[in-house]
């Protein structure tokens, strides 16, 4: 499951799906998944079906609403991340101090991913696993779209395709695929997401080979996890963003407003 | 040829192009010069095809501009000084060969003359050595050679240039008007340039038209550019003296 996770992670940096100056921990989608995942297992399910589909809407409709919506511009991206995980902070902190049912087992199901606590039969892993990396060819086919999109609607243009409509297809495709990271691997995707840089590498021998390095690195994140506390691992990968966004926007660069 | 009749464009209530005809013929570079909001930059927009709500007609080789799909426009026009690259991350090599989108099938990978295309057009911005480089890692001199090969490696018929010296120095203008004249060697394609450098329209032009609220001033040869006329349409005193080399109107400041 985790290696599924982790090839969902590959398929989403390749399509430069975090590379808008923040990744999914610093943009607060995952404070945003977290507290979804909290709510639907206390309140309304614990199935992992039930679970999945909820973070597939939300993480659709939160994508839609920071990125198409709002159009928030990096800066203001961080700025209201930084509160969305303020806000799961708080919300962790309330469950834990009221000493809600199942506060014990929060912070595993958010930090090793609840598919891989909950659903991993070794037939849904494969499936999994298989999907994404379905996923991850299939964002090989779009390669040349994917490039023209990123630069821009005159660029989009050039291939025509209407923008608008290519945005917004593109945040639920890389909404879906930041649920299915964080179904499959939690927080512990997060530091993966960080490590793994920019959209699209030429060459399949490249790419697969990158993917590798990600399964592995999940596989390593894995094995820390039985040694770390779960919310060092979640700070950690706090950490890891904000340390790869300072290098990537201060390191001589401005950080675009 | 582009050839433009009765052409009136407004924007916010403002008459940036005032009703104006003018053919440019295929084989020529042209250069359209003038101050600030004489309506240069959004003529070549209305002839890219990216202001549509204009009076009168563009004829792209005798075909209406609006009749034209998007892909058809793009093949047959490129245009340097629109929307920069947004995704700085993409290597510089990547990025030119972008510019050769359209003339490849949605889904397909670039063939061997696009890339044949865009290395070219790479070359005579010498740009070779910084193919794999990220776009955000150029220099801005690089940079904006970049953004020029983007628009050659098209190799479209019609070439619109919108203030390509802009953060060139002498290394790179050189680079530009060499470009230029390979570009027009075959005499089948059409370059505009929309320009503020007056000696570097002289020194690469066919042809100079001086714009001035939004209409045709002047229509002339490089030769016409002199001291009086840069004072009754940039307001402003200098010197023209004539290249050594090449015989053509160079502009001097005083101050």
């Amino acid at each position: 499951m985790i290696a599924a996770g982790s090839a969902a992670c590959h398929a989403a940096c390749r399509t430069g799906a975090f590379s808008q100056g923040a990744d999914f921990v610093l943009s607060g989608e995952v404070a945003v998944q977290s507290i979804a995942l909290i709510i639907t297992a206390g309140l309304v399910s614990a199935h992992p079906a039930v679970i999945f589909a909820v973070l597939m809407v939300v993480s659709i409709a939160a994508r839609l609403y920071l990125f198409h919506f709002l159009s928030l511009r990096p800066r203001e991206l961080v700025f209201i991340g930084t509160m969305l995980n303020g806000v799961l902070f708080l919300f962790l902190f309330y469950l834990a101090a009221a000493d809600a049912p199942r506060s014990g087992h929060i912070a595993h199901d958010l930090v090793l991913g609840y598919g891989a606590l909950h659903a991993g039969s070794f037939a849904v892993s494969c499936l999994l696993l298989g999907l994404m990396l379905a996923t991850g060819a299939c964002v090989s086919l779009v390669r040349v779209e994917l490039s023209l999109f990123l630069q821009g609607p005159s660029y989009l243009d050039l291939a025509g395709i209407p923008y608008g409509r290519a945005h917004a297809a593109f945040l639920a495709a890389s909404g879906a695929l930041s649920a299915c990271l964080f179904f499959c691997a939690g927080w512990l995707a997060a530091p993966l997401s960080a490590l793994l840089r920019g959209p699209m590498k030429r060459g399949a021998l490249k790419n697969a080979g990158i993917l590798f390095a990600c399964i592995g690195a999940g596989q390593l994140l894995l094995l820390a996890s039985d040694f770390i506390d779960a919310y060092v691992i979640a700070l950690v990968a706090v950490c890891v963003s904000l340390v790869r966004f300072s290098l990537e926007h201060y390191r001589g660069r401005e950080v675009p407003a | 040829m582009i050839d433009i009749r009765d052409l009136s464009f407004e924007r916010g209530g403002r008459l940036i192009i005032d009703f104006m005809s003018v053919r440019f013929e295929t084989g020529s570079v042209t250069s359209i010069i003038g101050r600030s909001g004489s309506g240069k930059s959004t003529l070549l927009s209305i002839i890219a095809g990216a202001a549509r709500s204009f009076e009168g007609e563009v004829l792209i080789d005798s075909r209406p501009v609006r009749a034209r799909s998007t892909g058809e426009l793009h093949r047959a026009i490129a245009r340097f000084g629109g929307a920069g690259p947004a995704n700085l991350d993409e290597k510089t090599g990547d990025f030119v060969l972008l510019s050769r989108a359209p003339y490849r099938k949605m889904l397909h990978a670039f063939g061997d003359m696009d890339r044949e295309a865009a290395q070219e057009s790479m070359d005579s911005f010498d740009l070779g050595a910084l193919a794999h480089m990220p776009l955000g890692a150029l220099p801005g001199g690089a940079f904006r050679r970049a953004l020029l090969a983007f628009a050659f490696a098209r190799r479209a018929d019609h070439l619109l240039l919108d203030n390509p010296t802009d953060g060139l120095d002498v290394h790179d203008a050189a680079l530009l008007s060499r470009a230029l004249q390979r570009y027009t060697i075959s005499g089948e394609r059409t370059v505009l340039l929309a320009t503020g450098d007056i000696s570097f329209a002289a020194q690469t032009s066919d042809r100079i038209l001086v714009m001035d609220g939004g209409k045709i001033a002047r229509d002339m040869t490089p030769d016409g550019i002199s001291a009086e006329l840069v004072k009754e349409y940039f307001d402003t005193d200098v010197l023209v003296s004539r290249n050594v080399y090449n015989g053509r109107p160079q502009v001097h400041f005083y101050t």
